[in-house]
């Protein structure tokens, strides 16, 4: 089974927002609501051994995806074909119950920006697709000769990425993007990372050198 | 945290109406015959009663989605077997047995009878009244509904403790809020769920027990004054039962209480939930335990209203355990 997910190398980003900005303008996403955003995961330590670096956060394509087992309407899917997890908005009631079943969400929405939101004017619950509109039968390294062409399309986050920190394909495909950048990473001994949280398994993985910031897990 | 109040109004209400069935269906097993004229005019009102509290909380639900046209999905995705669906099959399954016990109390609890043969040329000819004709016609009654109100009954308990429970299940499965990730949760909602019916029922069956013994219906206030002993028993069994479920709300309320990051809520929640809603409820139980009185009822649901409340909104309340890194 596929796992198409993002690879965010964390030595590179510098906080630009911009894969914030690629999202909202490809997902005509209006003020105030991210299917992604960047926070600054505050400076540790003691100076003058200070250390911070800047977390891309969006939906982490659970392997487990607890969305998916709580949505009483069956509007929180797994794309058949590529795995990839998605809403069906003609479907959706906004009942909400994925936003409690998100340990990345807040069960109220109330706290902004998060990794999925709600959309007022059509009553659906919003996330991260991966651009699978874009992607769906992408092998994730990107034709930069031609940006357009599907069998390498990458979303706009990854491709409007200023400091080339972020990588898209699917993990189980040793070819894909995706897996070439999360292969170099191990092979120069640098670490690699996921979001823990309770209960689910995160697709999406992180790559950043002891050297640069000292990793902290969700919640530390 | 903004509490989502339509969710918290559906657990009290679908709740609450499916205690109250359970404990018709409780009293419609432990009655006995003599008691079957006023009982069944109990059991009717708490199963009308029930049914419209139930149906209340589930428009509730209405409110909280956003497109209230597209709430068919969740039947046709019922085989999913997510903590909503199953609460949503907790709630068809609790109208179902609700309509059960109501046609089933109609037809077998001797109080139909009871009316037809008071009412019918028959009854008149045969005896006094209406008194008569209740007897023999509850006796038919006996023969030919007594089993269906017995496994109506049954029914009603279990729709009663299933409701209850899947209102606290659907909080606790949530993977994603950690500080719902308890069983205390889906115990202290039941046992709350289930005091609030009880007591509801114990008003209720003060109220027309009263009417029936200054004589309303001839046959029922024949019958009230016929089984004082007994009537006093079956709420003796209820308040006992209460008084448990109050001691048991105390106890889960503790446990989600110590489990739970409450916040600045925990002044509100240790006295509002175990101590208001658990300890008010337990006295006014055992109150009526050692000498019945609707007063002591009211006083009991009153209690078990504001902890059951407040017990539920306490979940968004509190902290709900996402981490300060997502936070904005």
């Amino acid at each position: 089974m596929a796992k198409r997910t993002l690879v965010i190398d964390l030595d590179r980003c510098s906080g630009c927002d911009s894969c914030v900005v690629a999202c909202k303008f490809e997902n005509g996403i209006g003020l105030g609501n991210y299917y992604n955003h960047v926070k600054p995961i505050n400076p540790a330590g003691k100076h003058p051994d200070i250390n911070m670096y800047w977390l891309p956060i969006q939906c982490q394509q659970c392997e487990n995806s607890p969305c998916v087992a709580a949505c009483p309407t069956g509007a929180s899917y797994r794309d058949p074909d590529n795995n990839v997890v998605l809403i069906d908005k003609e479907t959706c009631t906004g009942c909400k119950t994925c936003l409690a079943a998100c340990p990345y969400s807040d069960p109220t929405g109330a706290v902004r920006p998060s990794v999925r939101w709600f959309n007022e004017e059509l009553g659906v619950m919003e996330k991260c697709t991966l651009c699978n509109h874009l992607t769906a039968t992408s092998d994730g390294v990107e034709n930069t000769e031609d940006t357009t062409d599907a069998a390498h399309a990458v979303p706009p986050c990854v491709h409007n990425c200023s400091c080339g920190a972020r990588s898209f394909g699917d993990l189980d495909d040793p070819a894909s993007g995706a897996s070439k950048v999360l292969a170099a990473a191990e092979a120069a001994g640098r670490g690699i990372h996921t979001i823990e949280a309770e209960g689910v398994t995160p697709a999406c993985k992180y790559i950043l050198s002891a050297e640069i910031a000292d990793w902290r897990g969700l919640g530390e | 945290m903004a509490v989502q109040w339509p969710i918290v109004l559906f657990k009290l209400l679908a709740g609450g109406g499916a205690g109250l069935l359970g404990f018709a269906g409780l009293a419609a097993l432990l009655s006995h015959e003599a008691s079957r004229p006023w009982l069944a005019r109990v059991n009717f009102a708490a199963a009308i009663t029930s049914l419209v509290l139930v149906a209340a909380g589930g428009a509730c639900v209405l409110l909280q989605v956003a497109k209230p046209a597209q709430i068919m999905a969740v039947v046709r995705n019922i085989s999913s077997g997510s903590p909503i669906s199953l609460e949503f099959l907790a709630f068809a399954v609790t109208l179902a047995a609700g309509v059960i016990f109501l046609l089933a109390s109609r037809v077998g609890g001797g109080e139909t009878a009871g009316e037809a043969g008071g009412g019918s040329a028959v009854g008149v000819a045969a005896g006094e009244t209406g008194v008569a004709g209740a007897a023999a016609a509850g006796e038919a009654g006996e023969v030919g509904g007594g089993m269906a109100v017995k496994i109506a009954a049954v029914l009603a308990i279990a729709a009663a403790l299933f409701m209850g429970f899947m209102t606290g299940y659907s909080h606790m499965a949530m993977p994603g809020t950690t500080a719902w990730h308890t069983p205390a949760i889906p115990v202290a909602f039941l046992a709350s769920a289930l005091l609030l019916g009880g007591f509801l029922y114990l008003l209720l069956l003060g109220l027309i027990r009263g009417r029936a013994a200054v004589g309303g219906d001839a046959a029922a206030a024949a019958a009230a004054a016929r089984t004082p002993s007994r009537d006093i028993a079956l709420v003796k069994i209820i308040a006992i039962s209460l008084a448990a479920l109050a001691a048991l709300t105390i106890i889960a309320a503790v446990v989600y209480g110590l489990f739970a990051p409450l916040g600045d809520f925990a002044i509100a929640f240790w006295l509002l939930v175990p101590v208001i809603g658990g300890a008010g409820s337990l006295v006014a139980a055992i109150l009526d335990w050692r000498r019945p009185a609707s007063s002591w009822a009211m006083l009991g649901l009153v209690a078990a209203l504001i902890g059951a409340c407040v017990l539920r909104v306490t979940l968004w309340l509190a902290n709900t355990g996402i981490s300060p890194l997502l936070r904005g």
